[in-house]
């Protein structure tokens, strides 16, 4: 089965061990990869779709050393392979233009302002993956008990994603 | 990139399944019945292994069947020298188009549009009211309406969209209170269970439907139903003891969200008169006479007319699950015609068992089966061996081949002892509130009572109808 | 005018008489311009007459050293009557505008003509009366005009003040507001920067509120509670992994022990090797509970570390913002320049953090200066830097001393700046930028030019040779 991954971008070590710590219970349905830079992102990202896997969503932060967050998700929005791929900007400052324009071209998903709290992350990636799930239109029963039930079942009464067998 | 994993070696199993028949000589098996073994052995291996989509499996049979064993197959010439008569290829094809497939796409439709316009929903808010607030009896609800919609919708969809009812139940119940559990499995079970009540509630009820037409016992929906629904009524009010019995509530009573609002656009009416004819019209066969399979041609061509549905709702259609069930027909044809499934029943003796015995033998492996892999399949890969079993008379005389078929359909239905079980049973793990033990505890129980009480059916009610 | 139409009548008369009345020999003298007739502080001892011609009275000022015009004869008009007179030096001195024609008269010859003939005195007294008499009403007239020019110009000074004090207000205002805006963008940077911290410093405080309670819980006479404590500590000193490490350290995990779920991998990857191996060999990686006590353990010991570290972090940052904000005592202290750069350098790190900084900051006297003022000039000219700047390029800093001068550069790997608008660039509310200043409203040059040679000092903008926009500041040592 295809496995869907998170992929945890910041520069800051101690904050890409509280996202990943925070979202730990997720990993056992979806596998996390962290990366401190843009470009280490973009090979981990590039590495998960050759091995046949999908991103799921990432998280990034905005203000980093070379390409920032916002530019990184845009770039990153270009590629069919991540179309759908979630996006979500972690981050303590962004000016409001860089947010207008993540919004507008990289289709940016979902804003978290630091610091955070961790149900409210743990809630956000949920939520996100759920979207994943459903616009991929995969099969959402593997997914069920982690994501957002309520939404995946809706998803199989109106879609027929799954059917009887 | 490692080559040697599960889908691999079942997909070279399976291969080896088709050819082996070849090179291996059975004694009395025709060539045509080496053919069909190789069909009949590499689709079991990959239906129960599933390398590939069940229905992609079905759809390979019908490939298969059309090019090894019809008329204008490849080897038409030497089966017919070896005094077989080739089918034709349209007897292959005509199973996707066979009236029990028109019987299920016209169920389609009316789930498509009951969907649409939220029809599950009002229903089942109609018929929880009844039910009140005490948790008992809010369980008895539940699974009545999951019952009641699942025997004219899928299973799968009527527990999605009971899923989603039952979270804020869960929600609202205290930490650690059994309810949770009860409410959560009443929904898979009550769906499994209103499954078996209508030709349409599932897809093992069209191939035993499908296997009976084969051998001429033609079973109205209403006759159908009067076979079923009372199996249903025992077997519903039974499950809701048990859970009951193995998960006490620890609330007195609770309050749920009854916020019934019926769609009263133009086209949710229509759909609504359209699904009340089309029932009507099948559970009253009997009276006019009609065909259930004519009837259901009413809303598969009226909803498109009236604009109900668009050809967006018509691709939405499960249609792999009818090519899976017509796959499954079409194997049941070759088997049947080749003289294959006589041939595996003559390699046992059956009669030492006894009628009642045989009925046993195939619920028990009919059931277990089931558990582990699709019960579309189950009921495929054994329904036709009765079949066999039946024609053949190796099981004597007092061996009711279309009692032991309908068994064969219906207990498929009960089983439900794990989450993958049935999509159902799936489902309902995404409440997180059951393990599976606790699911395979209710499901044991239930599944051995349904057992009993088929056969129960089977020897005093339904010989009743099926002579 | 009419007193000296008179005054030529006057002249007239006595020239007139002049002629009946043989004996008298007054001296007739001629003068070329710019010639002297009387010199201011000399002796004199005739009285002249002026028959034609203008002669033009002048005072010594004292305060510029400079002759005043204090007025101007004509025919008719006396010059020297009053020194003659008095005996005194002369109060004036008279020079000829044009050329002159006078009657000179010495004492011997004035006594003469006033005791000569009554006609003749009659004519002279009167002579002398109107001449008087007109040096007297052009006295009031000239008093008069004095007190209302000087009122005038009270005036005009009190206006000129009132604008010149609305002026200062208005900058000082422009600078304020020039500050603020600054200051708000300065503080959105660091506002990220304590966010990351605090952020860990969240995370931290939650884990530990989640793993502490059930470490409490544990059975405390359990043999191996050492392992628990070796643990704690283990996560106090364990480095940050890299991410790198952590996957590479994962993949080796997962591949020991491929039925492990991959949360555990991850907790598990965090250890360091050492205490992996003591896990794995005393405590094994088949019992789940006893691991992910051992686990939490541990991670009670990493939260803990991230605490302190992010702590310390957050304080490293209040230091700086203090120093830095001491930008509104106006007090001139000796102090190492780099500092207060340093300063500025952590304050802007959020906005710095995107380019790379290449600081030489060789070591320099101790200065006198005002530091707040200075980091005002370094926040310009970084920003400045950055914003010219694009993502990925670099800023260099260089500090030495020159002799009795502090010279910094700031050199940005921009575009450069091109050479007519190397003045230009310091004039308020010049700006390149096509859009509204994103920092600060434009007037960062010209409030940095102004601090800077409020210093003595001077700022030089130039390009680098190897392109890019270069800042020169240079600073004396020594209070200006």
């Amino acid at each position: 089965m295809k496995k869907i991954y998170i992929l945890c971008v910041d520069d800051e070590p101690e904050v890409l061990l509280a996202v990943e710590q925070n979202i730990a219970d997720l990993e056992d349905t979806f596998p996390i990869l962290t990366a401190e830079s843009t470009a280490e992102a973009r090979t981990l990202a590039k590495q998960i779709t050759s091995e046949g896997n999908q991103l799921g969503l990432v998280l990034c932060d905005h203000v980093m050393p070379g390409e920032n967050g916002v530019d990184f998700l845009i770039e990153l929005d270009k590629e069919d392979a991540f179309n759908n791929t979630r996006k979500v900007l972690v981050t303590g400052q962004a000016g409001l233009d860089a947010t207008v324009k993540a919004v507008n071209e990289g289709r940016l998903n979902h804003y978290i302002a630091k610091p955070w709290k961790a149900e409210d992350l743990v809630a956000i990636a949920k939520d996100q993956l759920t979207q994943f799930v459903i616009r991929s239109k995969m099969n959402p029963l593997p997914y069920m008990m982690c994501l957002d039930a309520e939404k995946l079942a809706e998803y199989i009464r109106t879609d027929g994603s799954v059917t009887d067998r | 990139m490692n080559f040697i994993n599960k889908k691999t070696i079942s997909v070279a199993l399976g291969i080896a399944g088709l050819l082996l028949p070849q090179f291996i000589g059975f004694e009395g098996l025709e060539p045509a019945g080496q053919l069909a073994l190789g069909i009949f052995l590499m689709a079991g291996i990959f239906w129960i292994c599933e390398p590939i989509p069940i229905f992609a499996t079905s759809l390979l049979i019908i490939l298969l069947q059309v090019f090894l064993l019809s008329e204008k197959g490849l080897f038409a010439g030497s089966l017919l020298e070896s005094g077989y008569t080739p089918q034709s290829y349209k007897d292959f094809y005509g199973t996707m188009a066979s009236p029990i497939i028109i019987l299920f796409l016209g169920g389609f439709s009316l789930a498509a549009s009951a969907v649409k316009f939220g029809l599950d929903r009002t229903l089942t808010r109609f018929l929880l009211k009844p039910f009140g607030s005490k948790p008992q009896f809010v369980c008895l609800g539940l699974m009545v309406s999951t019952a009641v919609l699942s025997a004219f919708m899928s299973n799968t969809a009527t527990t999605a969209m009971m899923i989603t009812v039952v979270l804020p139940i869960i929600a609202q119940l205290k930490e650690g209170d059994p309810f949770k559990k009860v409410v959560a499995l009443s929904i898979p079970i009550g769906a499994n269970i209103g499954g078996i009540a209508t030709p349409i509630g599932t897809p093992p009820n069209a191939i035993a439907l499908a296997a009976l037409r084969g051998q001429g016992i033609d079973i109205a929906f209403s006759t159908w139903m009067m076979l079923a629904v009372p199996l249903v009524v025992i077997m519903l009010i039974l499950a809701w003891r048990i859970l009951l019995f193995l998960f006490p509530p620890a609330t007195d009573e609770f309050k749920i969200q009854l916020d019934a609002k019926i769609n009263t656009s133009p086209a949710a009416i229509i759909s609504y008169i359209v699904f009340g004819l089309t029932v009507i019209l099948w559970v009253t066969e009997k009276l006019h006479g009609i065909s259930s399979s004519v009837i259901a041609f009413l809303p598969i061509a009226a909803l498109p007319a009236l604009s109900v549905l668009d050809k967006k709702d018509i691709r939405g259609f499960s249609w792999e699950v009818l090519w899976l069930v017509a796959g499954g027909i079409s194997l049941g044809l070759s088997l049947q015609h080749t003289g294959l499934a006589s041939w595996i029943i003559d390699q046992v003796n059956w009669s030492s068992l006894g009628s009642l015995g045989l009925l046993i033998v195939f619920g028990l492996v009919a059931y277990g089966v089931a558990n582990l892999i699709s019960n579309t399949v189950s009921a495929t890969i054994l329904v036709p061996l009765a079949v066999g079993l039946g024609v053949s008379g190796a099981a004597g005389a007092d061996f009711n081949m279309g009692i032991s078929i309908v068994t064969i359909g219906v207990v498929v239905s009960l089983s439900m002892i794990l989450p993958i079980s049935t999509p159902p049973n799936a489902i309902a793990m995404s409440t997180s509130v059951i393990e599976s033990k606790d699911m395979a505890k209710a499901g044991i129980v239930v599944g051995v009572f349904g057992f009993l009480i088929t056969l129960g059916f089977s020897l005093l009610y339904w010989p009743l109808f099926i002579k | 005018m009419n007193e000296d139409h008179n005054s030529e009548l006057e002249a007239a008369k006595i020239s007139n008489l002049m002629t009946r009345f043989k004996g008298l020999h007054p001296d007739t003298v001629s003068f070329e311009p710019g010639d002297s007739i009387l010199i201011e502080g000399n002796a004199n001892s005739y009285v002249y007459v002026i028959v034609s011609g203008r002669v033009d009275m002048l005072k010594l000022s004292k305060e510029t050293s400079q002759h005043m015009q204090i007025d101007s004869f004509g025919a008719g008009d006396l010059i020297g009557l009053t020194s003659f007179w008095t005996k005194q030096p002369s109060f004036l001195q008279s020079k000829a505008r044009t050329v002159v024609t006078c009657l000179r008269f010495n004492a011997t010859d004035f006594e003469k003509l006033v005791n000569a003939d009554a006609v003749l005195r009659e004519a002279i007294h009167q002579l002398f009366i109107s001449n008087l008499s007109a040096r007297y009403r052009r006295m009031i007239s000239l008093n008069v005009e004095v007190a209302e020019l000087s009122e005038r110009l009270e005036h005009e000074h009190q206006q000129l003040k009132q604008a010149m004090s609305e002026l200062q207000q208005t900058r000082n205002r422009l600078i304020h507001q020039e500050k603020l805006a600054t200051l708000g963008q300065l503080i959105a940077g660091i506002a990220h920067e304590i966010n990351n911290p605090c952020a860990a410093l969240t995370h931290s405080v939650e884990c530990l509120s989640k793993s502490v309670p059930s470490l409490l819980e544990l059975d405390s006479t359990q043999e191996n509670f050492e392992l628990e404590a070796q643990l704690l500590q283990a996560g106090i000193d364990c480095p940050y992994w890299s991410a790198e490490e952590t996957r590479n350290r994962m993949d080796q995990i997962a591949k020991a022990n491929p039925d492990l779920k991959r949360s555990l991998v991850r907790r598990l990857s965090q250890l360091n090797k050492e205490t992996f191996a003591q896990i794995e060999s005393k405590v094994g990686l088949k019992n789940p509970n006893r691991i992910n006590q051992l686990l939490d353990c541990f991670e009670i010991g990493t939260a803990l570390r991230s605490t302190r570290i992010a702590s310390s972090r957050i304080q490293a940052l209040v230091v700086s913002l203090k120093n830095y904000g001491k930008q509104d005592q106006e007090e001139w202290q000796l102090l190492d320049l780099r500092d207060g750069l340093r300063d500025t350098l952590t304050i802007l790190n959020n906005r710095l953090r995107q380019y790379t900084l290449d600081l030489k900051l060789d070591p320099i006297e101790p200065t006198y200066c005002i530091g707040g003022e200075l980091n005002q000039v370094w926040t310009n000219l970084l920003v400045n830097a950055c914003q010219a700047t694009p993502k990925g390029g670099t800023v260099a800093i260089t500090s030495h001393q020159d002799g009795t001068h502090i010279i910094f550069t700031i050199t940005d790997s921009g575009p450069g700046i091109s050479p007519e608008l190397f003045d230009k660039i310091f004039e308020a509310n010049f700006t390149t930028k096509k859009t509204k200043s994103d920092f600060g409203l434009g007037l960062g040059l010209a409030i940095s030019k102004e601090i800077i040679e409020k210093h003595g000092g001077s700022i030089l903008a130039s390009n680098a040779p190897e392109g890019g926009a270069r800042f020169t500041v240079r600073i004396p040592v020594e209070k200006p």
